[in-house]
């Protein structure tokens, strides 16, 4: 069975060489995680929770096709331009998905004016209360600060595939993305604790990117379209990881 | 007390945690429980919360970490349930249902497994809207059903072929989809030769054919035989021809059809002449009048069965008619008329040009019902017939009424040779040999016993994988006295040698001709089509779905029940609704 692929993520692209084999590492409702022996992640799924670099894009039919014929543990080998399995191959005659980092197009006032409309008064007497989230907002750019202890506090933290700590962690660099403000000593200790067993590998997946100023697309519309509705977008994403990266969005954003 | 569960390496969506945790929370006796991933942030979170326990060290980040405190040790088991429920999700629910049938689309679609073919035989006023609603489902249509309007089909091929799918039919009698035989089909073997024919008996003629040179067919893909008209425009030929141009594995493309409308078999043969693999088209009655560098133009089916294996095969194409050998039979001067009854469609058609052909100058045509070629002395009747079939079975099941006409036909002193065909294979009589043999048998004795010799030639369409056995039906038919025809191109030839006449084979001039270029691109679903054994829902003739598991293939049966009472019209009203913003029923 030959199946076609929608589109693919640019850093997915690059992991996809030459008889290189993925393993299937977990399969959820919108898609499948797959692996390569170096623990690098290519989600393969719908773009219902926005489109990731490094993601294979697959229509909802093509998605059901691949989750009926897969199992967690399965192998994938590239060759020719296509993912084997050994019940279907992807082919990816595709067009690459844009790596939106025009961060300097945002309208950040606009962004600000609308965070009004939105409550963030759950996370208050939580692990995540605004003033320890800003206590780290504000020692970020800092070089002085030594700030191993605290990444260890947030990353891997909280409810979720995804701890809530890690989304407000992309919300936060996000920010900084679009208003330099992290010392760049603090991006090297986060991407050094990264690389430790802290969260999961979607987490470090979407961590790493993040570091490089690499976001999903739900994320990247804020600087395009920085609309109330942008944001809601971005907030159905996961059970609370959307609304756990725009409350960490706003705050780097509003941090003075 | 604390209970730990650790789900290993085991990854959900987080709304799945998240409601997990809440049925959790909410069973009797359970006095807190937390769902998180096992990292070190998370187990301090577990610790801080009153909830560590000794076993959550051994977690790790990708594990999912259920700690539940309770009085009640026998709840520790009703939580491990539903984490099982909950965890294994969908996945695992997707086990394929041997066995189990189908009432209605919905149910259909969750027993098979990742179908992508519906096969329709039910009566020709639903089928159109059982086909609508397959396309629908995103699946690929074989309507073996006939009496569907002209109008209908045509607007199920453009809709299948914006979708990027493929509708076989409406009566369409015969498909080979990835070696696996759908309705009227013969077991042939897999090869590097590619069919798509408006005609069933002439797909099982040039498969049965191919595959006893020792070559094989893996798709012979049916059209049904109104693919060609102006109106359809050829949409599931085009499409089927560009499938089998992008499939790396066929060598040699073979088209065979009834010469269509003047524009459609333009359009078709510009595609072909965009098409750089060799091909060879049939366009059974016309007789070819040019070739073409890279497209064979065939006569007859045999013709295009030969040619197709010597050009996969990597031979130049030689085709030399036969006739069968050693029949020399004494014939009366009177005896001038060759009788034909056929249960193959295409095949009499197949012999009224040739007859035609041959006597030319000689004979005019009556315009009869029910015949396909009637002469002052010759008759060819395709059995199949409307006019036969009606409240009977097809002539490829039920020799009755080939008996009937067998008989009556030794009554015509003028007749010389009876020609018959048997087409085996899947969906035909189990032993039509037999049930023709005692027949022949009686009309060659009576009519020896009036002192005159009779000629029956017959032709067995099948192969050696046929379950009745190709060479048992041969031994059968010899014993009953008739002579055997290794094709029905050679049993006709036979017949006209015997009354003393002679098809000329066309000797022609390769012709260049322009083309516009055409897009050849075919969806990638039609692709999956060919490219792999179908995983099929039947709905209509439960004998179908034997056949097609039998060969290997995954099936559901659907039992068709015409809903809203049969009444066509509130049928068609449920039908707008139900697909109205894309539901199902």
């Amino acid at each position: 069975m030959i199946l076609q692929a929608s589109a693919i993520g640019s850093i997915a692209l690059q992991l996809l060489k030459e008889e290189k084999t993925f393993t299937v590492h977990s399969i959820f409702e919108k898609g499948l995680n797959i692996v390569d022996r170096n623990g690098e992640l290519i989600f393969v799924g719908t773009n219902e929770n926005g489109t990731f670099p490094f993601g294979i894009l697959l229509d909802p039919q093509t998605k059901q096709t691949v989750k009926t014929n897969i199992r967690v543990g399965d192998t994938l080998i590239f060759r020719n331009n296509r993912l084997f399995h050994n019940l279907f191959e992807l082919v990816f005659n595709v067009k690459i998905l844009p790596l939106y980092m025009d961060f300097e197009h945002a309208n950040i006032n606009k962004l600000k004016e609308n965070f009004k409309y939105i409550s963030f008064t759950s996370y208050e007497s939580t692990d995540f209360e605004p003033a320890r989230v800003l206590s780290l907002i504000n020692k970020l750019h800092d070089p002085t600060q030594n700030l191993d202890e605290v990444f260890r506090y947030f990353i891997g933290r909280g409810q979720g595939l995804t701890p809530t700590g890690d989304d407000i962690l992309v919300g936060i660099l996000y920010g900084h993305f679009l208003n330099n403000f992290i010392e760049y000593k603090h991006l090297e200790t986060l991407r050094a604790l990264i690389k430790e067993p802290l969260t999961t590998i979607v987490s470090q997946r979407f961590l790493t990117c993040a570091i490089d100023g690499v976001f999903s697309s739900k994320i990247t519309a804020l600087q395009h379209e920085p609309s109330l509705e942008s944001m809601e977008n971005l907030i159905e994403v996961g059970s609370s990881s959307g609304m756990d990266t725009l409350y960490g969005i706003y705050l780097s954003l509003t941090k003075e | 007390m604390l209970y730990t569960i650790i789900k290993e390496n085991t990854y959900k969506d987080s709304i799945v945690l998240m409601l997990l945790s809440n049925k959790l929370s909410a069973i009797d006796g359970v006095n807190k429980v937390s769902i998180m991933m096992g990292t070190p942030a998370n187990k301090d979170i577990f610790k801080s919360s009153g909830l560590g326990t000794d076993e959550l060290e051994k977690a790790k980040p990708n594990d999912i970490v259920i700690v539940v405190d309770t009085d009640q040790e026998e709840k520790v088991d009703e939580v491990k349930e539903e984490v099982e429920v909950a965890l294994k999700g969908e996945s695992e629910s997707q086990n394929t249902s041997k066995g189990q049938e189908a009432h209605n689309w919905k149910r259909a679609m969750e027993l098979a497994n990742n179908p992508n073919l519906a096969l329709i035989s039910i009566p020709g006023q639903y089928a159109a809207m059982e086909a609508e609603n397959a396309l629908n489902e995103g699946l690929h249509v074989f309507m073996f059903s006939d009496n569907v309007s002209k109008e209908d089909e045509a607007k199920l091929k453009q809709k299948a072929h914006e979708k990027g799918l493929l509708v076989m039919g409406p009566d369409c009698g015969t498909a080979l989809i990835h070696g696996v035989p759908l309705a009227f089909t013969n077991n042939v073997n897999e090869g590097d030769i590619g069919i798509v024919g408006a005609s069933g008996t002439g797909i099982q003629e040039v498969t049965t054919i191919i595959d006893r040179y020792g070559k094989g067919v893996t798709n012979a893909l049916g059209t049904g035989g109104r693919d060609l008209s102006t109106e359809v425009g050829a949409i599931t030929m085009l499409d089927s021809i560009k499938a089998l141009n992008q499939d790396p594995k066929v060598k040699v493309i073979t088209v065979i059809s009834k010469p269509p409308a003047e524009e459609v078999q333009r359009k078709v043969l510009n595609v072909l002449r965009n098409i750089e693999k060799p091909v060879v088209t049939l366009f059974l009655g016309d007789k070819p009048s040019y070739q073409e560098e890279n497209i064979y133009h065939a006569y007859t089916l045999e013709e295009a069965a030969v040619v197709s294996v010597q050009l996969s095969n990597g031979d130049k194409p030689n085709f030399e008619p036969t006739t069968a050998e050693n029949v020399n039979v004494l014939l009366k001067d009177s005896q001038v008329g060759i009788k034909g009854y056929y249960s193959g469609g295409t095949l009499a058609t197949e012999a009224a040009m040739l007859v035609k052909d041959a006597f030319k100058d000689e004979i005019s045509e009556e315009k009869k019902d029910g015949y396909i070629l009637k002469t002052k002395n010759h008759e060819i009747i395709d059995l199949g017939d409307d006019v036969y079939t009606q409240g009977k079975p097809h002539p490829m099941i039920d020799p009755v009424n080939r008996i009937e006409m067998i008989e009556k036909s030794v009554k015509d002193p003028k007749t010389a040779v009876i020609m018959i065909d048997n087409v085996i294979g899947n969906g035909g009589h189990d032993d039509m040999a037999s049930a023709l043999a005692p027949t022949i048998k009686r009309i060659l004795d009576s009519a020896r016993q009036e002192g005159r010799k009779l000629v029956v030639l017959a032709t067995v369409v099948g192969t050696a994988q046929d379950f009745q056995g190709y060479e048992k039906q041969i031994d059968i038919l010899k014993e009953s006295g008739a002579m055997i025809c290794k094709t029905n191109d050679q049993m006709v030839r036979t017949a006209i040698q015997l009354v003393g006449g002679k098809v000329e084979q066309p000797i022609l001039d390769v012709q260049k001709f322009e083309y516009t270029q055409e897009d050849l691109v075919v969806d990638e679903k039609i692709m999956s089509l060919i490219n792999m054994k179908p995983s099929v829902i039947n709905i209509g003739l439960k004998s179908f779905t034997e056949a097609v598991q039998n060969s290997g293939s995954e099936c559901v049966q659907f039992n068709w029940r015409p809903i809203a009472g049969g009444d066509e019209k509130l049928m068609k009203v449920l039908q707008f609704l139900n697909y109205y913003e894309g539901g199902t029923i």
